[in-house]
């Protein structure tokens, strides 16, 4: 993690709202200057080119922002140890023969390189060189421009805020799906309800910023009030870690916008982040279509056996009890399209988990729901609901008996 | 009504209406529209339903636990049997504060031997953690669990890092019964309490040289237990610990040196006045956030922190170095200094084994029983030698420079106090004169005196 006293440099804090300095274009050219200067102390001690990086450079640049790129740029690059022995080798070899030997430095060093099968010069620049502050610097990595390093900086600034999150609210327009499924793997409390439709200019700014269109009905998003269990007895920012990975899951939706309250001070004095498609953030790799291999396996099946079904990866969520469910596939017929099926796979479950997501599909009145669940997990007979349509599976979803019950 | 552990917490399940029931800690939760509890008052949870009378079904703990094996028999000297009995006493809950080198794991390994229940060790470095799992490998001869530096194993005795615990906690809080905590220390101000508010762990062991005071020892008390046990350095020394001198050798700054410091200091007091001036009780955290505020605020932190560097290993102490080291040829010496760069120097200059984060698990683990075996004659660290690590052979200690105060004092003369027939370990530290070290040292030597007074 980044330290919090750079993030707090390149942050303003306006009434209750932390102000974030993102790099923008605007720093480009600055930043071109750094990797420049980089590429020029390759080879060098990386110790003494990340304190010149820090030293004026030939474009002028903000000097905050510029502390924060260099401390990034020492995170994204990598050192190597140049030494004409392994140094451990040589760090054991010397000090041994130093503790071993009554004799002057040199002669030390003389008798410990012989050992070696080198010269003392070699041998003493070998003692520390595997070490950071003495290790040489290697080549910028292939991808990083000026651009991938300003984008890298600003999310990293974003996460260094979010580990101070006591809690999060996110509207959230499409692939909502993965970021409820990324808070309840963290064991963090999720209460979801159906937002309004996002204002045309989040719209415009979402479609402005190159993202995929929209495979929902634009006017359908979702609300999540997200906490940690703890949250209910004290301040705290244990959360702070699994509620910053919800970032790289919200930066896969269609649109959002994050409103973190993040704590600011020792003194617990809170402010609210608020992180929105558009910003100039690292959108990381994609997110898998799939959560499990159960479920990449049972569409390729179903699609292959069922042409006359529609699989729908990521249907409509499901209201019940005030709170939304979001069913893993729904099943529409081609021909018929009153025929409609929620299909739900229980593969890891407890017996409340389980109990609490029949309480939900119960109220919610569904009654063309079918529940694979996986039988090497000892679900009893009796912890079932006698009217679920129920598919037992092994590793993976027999089609031919879904098929059946639908 | 079912009881459950959720994530670090307890929940209850289709309960009836508690409001009006005092149970301690329990709260409604209306996220979840469930009753919750944080999990260390799992047992007043359990006694408070249990005396209403209300049908419960406790599924805190996971069932199927593995059997325990039987401990070796672990041999104790007088005063570890008094405080595992003080610790008994206090229902199994306490915090017990013995001197570096007495024998706090050995107090530890027989409170798991006796109880035989399934424990959760923490520990606060790397370092400390193979220490801990090399220890308790002599006296038990199951499996031990490990969780930190790279590894996660979880059995019947685990041993983990603080920073682990604090991660992994949420998902292993019911897995256990006893709670151990060395260097308890650590505890108690917030920073990482909420790893031990996250175990249902109803016996707990703090164990500590230096307990905090005020509010941080109010917290711990309410996380660990009370002070159940305790003796100072005075107590030991002599009979269960060695004796030592302390000698305090002032040096001074040469001319550059002076003219460096004086012009760095002058910035940095102009600050300190002004701030003053204004907040008379302010804190350094105030200071420091209100200098962080202005571009002159900064440069005199900075002229402060240039200071530290520079008082910290000046060239007097580099020729005292040299001279200590020459007349100690033959003894067993530990150089402390206060930055990894001071380590590093000391290191390459007199060829001595540097111990510092920077340095490897095995590498550094070569170098203690190369130093216990005598192939390495001293080690130069800065904080890593600091607490916990073994080192019984060490006869002297070269502090150079320190930046953690009191405690770390204290921690630091404790490497050598653990006896061996004969030893009468030297302790030389070394203060700038004219400087605000020499303040600083001198409150160093308070809190050691009061470490050396502690049971009186």
């Amino acid at each position: 993690m980044l330290p919090h006293t750079l993030a707090r440099l390149s942050t303003q804090l306006g009434g209750n709202q932390l102000v974030l300095h993102y790099l923008t274009e605007k720093d480009h050219a600055w930043l071109r200057a750094l990797t420049d200067e980089y590429e020029r102390g390759v080879g060098s001690k990386r110790s003494a080119l990340f304190a010149r990086l820090k030293e004026p450079l030939t474009t002028p640049a903000p000097k905050a922002k510029q502390r924060w790129a260099v401390e990034v740029l020492q995170r994204l690059t990598d050192a190597r140890a140049k030494a004409a022995v392994p140094p451990r080798e040589a760090r054991w070899a010397t000090f041994t023969a130093a503790a071993n030997f009554a004799a002057p430095r040199g002669e030390v060093l003389k008798n410990a390189s012989l050992l070696l099968g080198t010269d003392a010069e070699s041998l003493e620049a070998a003692l520390f060189a595997d070490l950071r502050s003495e290790s040489t610097t290697c080549a910028l990595p292939a991808a990083l421009s000026p651009e991938k390093l300003a984008l890298d900086a600003n999310l990293r600034l974003v996460n260094s805020w979010m580990q101070r999150a006591r809690g999060v609210r996110i509207t959230a327009w499409g692939n909502t799906r993965a970021l409820v499924r990324q808070a309840r793997l963290h064991g963090l409390i999720c209460n979801i309800r159906r937002a309004g439709p996002p204002d045309t200019a989040s719209a415009e700014a979402a479609i402005a910023c190159g993202l995929d269109p929209l495979t929902e009905s634009p006017t359908e998003g979702v609300e999540l009030q997200i906490s940690g269990p703890l949250a209910l007895f004290r301040h705290t920012v244990i959360y702070g870690r699994a509620l910053s990975a919800l970032i790289p899951r919200a930066l896969w939706c269609h649109r959002f916008e994050l409103r973190a309250e993040c704590e600011t001070s020792s003194a617990a004095a809170v402010a609210t982040l608020t992180v929105r498609s558009g910003d100039p953030l690292r959108v990381g790799r994609e997110l898998a279509p799939y959560d499990s291999q159960v479920e990449a396996r049972f569409a390729k099946d179903f699609r292959k056996a069922a042409p006359d079904w529609h699989l729908v990866r990521e249907p409509r969520p499901v209201e019940s009890l005030g709170s939304l469910i979001f069913p893993d596939f729904e099943l529409v017929h081609r021909r018929d399209g009153a025929r409609r099926w929620l299909l739900e796979i229980v593969g890891f479950w407890t017996p409340k988990y389980l109990e609490e997501k029949l309480r939900k599909l119960r109220a919610a009145r569904l009654e063309n729901v079918l529940l694979c669940i996986d039988q090497e997990r000892g679900c009893s007979e009796a912890e079932l609901p006698k009217d679920a349509k129920i598919i037992r599976y092994k590793r993976r979803i027999d089609v031919q008996a879904v098929l059946a019950l639908v | 009504m079912k009881l459950l552990f959720d994530h670090g917490t307890l929940v209850l399940t289709e309960a009836p209406d508690l409001s009006r029931k005092a149970i301690p800690g329990l709260l409604w939760d209306p996220r979840v529209e469930l009753y919750r509890a944080p999990a260390y008052r799992y047992a007043e949870v359990v006694e408070a339903l249990r005396l209403l009378r209300l049908p419960l079904t406790d599924e805190v703990e996971p069932s199927g636990a593995a059997a325990a094996d039987q401990w070796r028999s672990v041999e104790l000297r007088p005063y570890q049997q008094a405080a595992i009995l003080a610790w008994q006493l206090a229902e199994k809950r306490g915090l017990v504060v013995l001197p570096t080198g007495s024998g706090k794991t050995r107090v530890a390994a027989a409170v798991m031997a006796l109880t035989r229940a399934r424990t959760l060790c923490l520990v606060p470095t790397r370092a400390l953690l193979n220490q801990w799992l090399t220890e308790l490998s002599r006296l038990y001869p199951g499996a031990i669990g490990c969780l930190g530096d790279g590894r996660q194993d979880i059995q019947r005795v685990t041993v983990a890092t603080f920073e682990s615990a604090f991660r992994w906690m949420p998902r292993l809080g019911n897995r256990f019964e006893l709670l151990v905590v060395d260097e308890a220390h650590h505890f108690g101000c917030g920073v990482r309490d909420e790893a031990l508010e996250m175990c249902v762990a109803s016996h707990r062991l703090g164990l500590s040289a230096t307990p905090p005071n005020g509010p941080a020892l109010a917290r711990l008390e309410e996380l660990l237990g009370p002070v159940v046990y305790q003796l100072g350095v005075g107590d030991l020394a002599g009979t269960w610990l060695a004796d030592f001198d302390l000698v305090v050798l002032r040096v001074a700054l040469d001319r550059d040196e002076r003219a460096r410091y004086d012009a760095d200091h002058r910035i940095f007091s102009a600050l300190n006045r002004d701030f003053r001036s204004m907040h008379p009780t302010g804190t350094w955290q105030e200071l420091v956030a209100a200098a962080s505020q202005t571009a002159d605020g900064r440069a005199a932190l900075r002229a402060w922190q240039r200071n530290r560097q520079l008082v910290g290993f000046t060239r007097a102490k580099a020729a005292a170095v040299k001279a200590l080291l020459a007349r100690h040829r033959d003894a067993k010496v530990l150089v402390f200094t206060a930055d990894n760069a001071a380590a590093y120097a000391i290191a390459r200059e007199h060829l001595i084994m540097p111990i510092t984060c920077e340095i490897g698990r095995q590498e550094r683990e070569r170098a203690l029983t190369g130093f216990r075996e005598g192939t390495l004659r001293a080690l130069v660290s800065a904080r890593v030698l600091n607490e916990g690590l073994d080192v019984p052979e060490a006869g002297v200690a070269i502090i150079v420079g320190g930046t953690q105060g009191e405690r770390e004092h204290v921690q630091r003369i404790g490497r050598l106090l653990r006896p061996s027939p004969g030893k009468r370990a030297v302790v030389y530290e070394l203060v700038t004169l004219a400087t605000s070290e020499g303040r600083r040292a001198t409150e160093r030597r308070r809190g050691l005196a009061a470490a050396h007074a502690r049971s009186a």
